[in-house]
């Protein structure tokens, strides 16, 4: 129970007729990142303003750390950093200024946290700099700066690269990265920067239409999504001796329907397809294959948006 | 609570809305007491009749004060930051209510104090005090409530969903 930070048991959110979230089960386990992926109107926005209590469910419950009852569970968010849409900033106050009032907000005594946050998130020389001279990149760093603010233990971030350049992009990953590996921080980042996301969470929660029809780790997206000859045969296991006997190699796997996925010799198809055939192995399909994790999602939302789907 | 009373605080400070209406008001209060000087002996009742002319300016303040919490997305922050929608609202409130007091107040002070200078006697008793704290809340509750109905950040549907 403790290892869990956030859990919803049939969530729903209808704004009159039109149902935006569709009886959610999710479990946000400690310690994790998870890449929350959807299309535009999927429901994760909404989703998120469930969890940080900006909107009141339909029906279903929402936990955080085992918490569930009102009061107590909105005691809980002071321990998540969230940053939803857009930053919430005073534009007529400077960076620095915003972040004491966040400061003074949450109660947290030491000053100093302000200009290390402002260090953090590469904002130091912008300090004094009123937010309406901000860029938009400049605004995001300060809303996550704001979000970091108290060390939170969940952190909940909605599209935060948004008008970063590539730099700021390269320097807020590593920062995630950082604090999930010091400080053991889970985090939730919603983005349609697919690749962006797979080099940064551990685990994917695909939505659509208001439901999760995909929770995935980043292992076995890997697995699935990795470059590979798949290898149609009508006797697999004859094939993988041949494969193992006249290629010389191991790299592959059959898979329960039967094909082999060969991860090597990817760039001499003619040599595996002529080792098959030495072996008298009828071959019915050799295709190279793998899928980034933008193919892999637009294949899922697509095969699933015509038909049901499994709950994550 | 405390911390959102601060927090409240430490912006009205920083206001500029804040001094720019509490100057504005003062000025308007001295401009106006050119003539309801003349209706009364004491400076302090002078000042006093004008308030209820000056009402618009707390109207104007506080559309910019609190409304700009909303256009700012501050209230949804805080509210995600863990604190009740109920002392949310009481921080925003009194803070507001002493910002509206001091701007009403000041021209009060100020003039009695002119006035007591010039030899006037009067000041005012408990009473007409009492009354005059409550209508400076009563003044700034009006423009309060329709602040928090009417903010126009996003639609109203989705705004009211995230404060109810």
């Amino acid at each position: 129970m403790n290892d869990i930070v956030l859990e919803t048991t049939d969530l729903t959110k209808t704004y009159r007729d039109h149902m935006v979230i569709d009886h959610m089960n999710m479990k946000i386990e400690k310690g994790k990142i998870y890449g929350f992926i959807g299309r535009n109107g999927a429901g994760k926005t909404t989703f998120l303003r469930l969890v940080t209590g900006l909107a009141f469910p339909t029906s279903g419950r929402i936990s955080l750390w085992g918490q569930s009852m009102p009061a107590v569970l909105q005691a809980q968010r002071k321990r998540i950093g969230c940053l939803i849409e857009t930053p919430a900033l005073y534009p007529t106050m400077s960076a620095q200024q915003n972040l004491e009032m966040a400061r003074i907000s949450r109660g947290i005594p030491d000053r100093a946290v302000i200009e290390r946050t402002l260090a953090l998130v590469g904002l130091a020389e912008a300090g004094k700099k009123r937010v309406r001279h901000f860029s938009l990149g400049m605004r995001q760093r300060l809303g996550i700066a704001m979000a970091l603010l108290h060390t939170p233990e969940f952190l909940i971030l909605d599209e935060p690269i948004n008008g970063l350049d590539p730099e700021g992009i390269a320097d807020i990953r590593a920062l995630l990265l950082q604090l999930n590996r010091e400080y053991g921080t889970t985090i939730l980042v919603s983005s349609h920067i697919l690749e962006e996301l797979h080099q940064l969470a551990s685990d994917f929660i695909i939505i659509e239409q208001g439901r999760i029809i995909e929770k995935i780790s980043a292992q076995t997206l890997d697995e699935r999504c990795k470059q590979h000859l798949a290898i149609a045969t009508t006797d697999p296991q004859k094939a993988l001796l041949a494969l193992e006997g006249q290629l010389q190699t191991s790299e592959f796997t059959l898979m329960p329907d039967g094909t082999i996925r060969l991860y090597d010799h990817l760039d001499d198809v003619e040599t595996v397809a002529t080792a098959l055939a030495d072996a008298h192995v009828l071959v019915t399909g050799l295709t190279l294959t793998g899928a980034s994790l933008e193919d892999y999602f637009l294949q899922k939302i697509g095969g699933d948006a015509h038909g049901q789907s499994p709950q994550g | 609570m405390v911390n959102l009373l601060r927090a409240e605080c430490y912006k009205l400070l920083r206001s500029r809305i804040f001094w720019a209406i509490c100057a504005g008001y003062f000025l308007l209060s001295t401009l106006q007491l050119l003539d309801s000087a003349t209706r009364t002996r004491h400076l302090f009742f002078a000042s006093l009749y004008n308030a209820p002319i000056l009402y618009f300016l707390v109207m104007i303040f506080c559309a910019l004060f609190v409304g700009q919490d909303f256009s700012s997305r501050s209230v949804q922050a805080l509210i995600a930051a863990g604190h009740s929608r109920g002392k949310l609202l009481f921080a925003k409130w009194l803070a507001y209510q002493c910002a509206c007091s001091v701007m009403i107040s000041l021209p009060l002070v100020v003039h009695s104090a002119i006035g007591r200078w010039m030899g006037q006697a009067a000041w005012c008793n408990g009473d007409t005090l009492f009354a005059i704290v409550i209508a400076q809340v009563a003044m700034g509750l009006l423009p309060f409530c329709f602040v928090f109905i009417c903010h126009d950040e996003n639609p109203w549907r989705c705004q009211w969903d995230s404060f109810s």
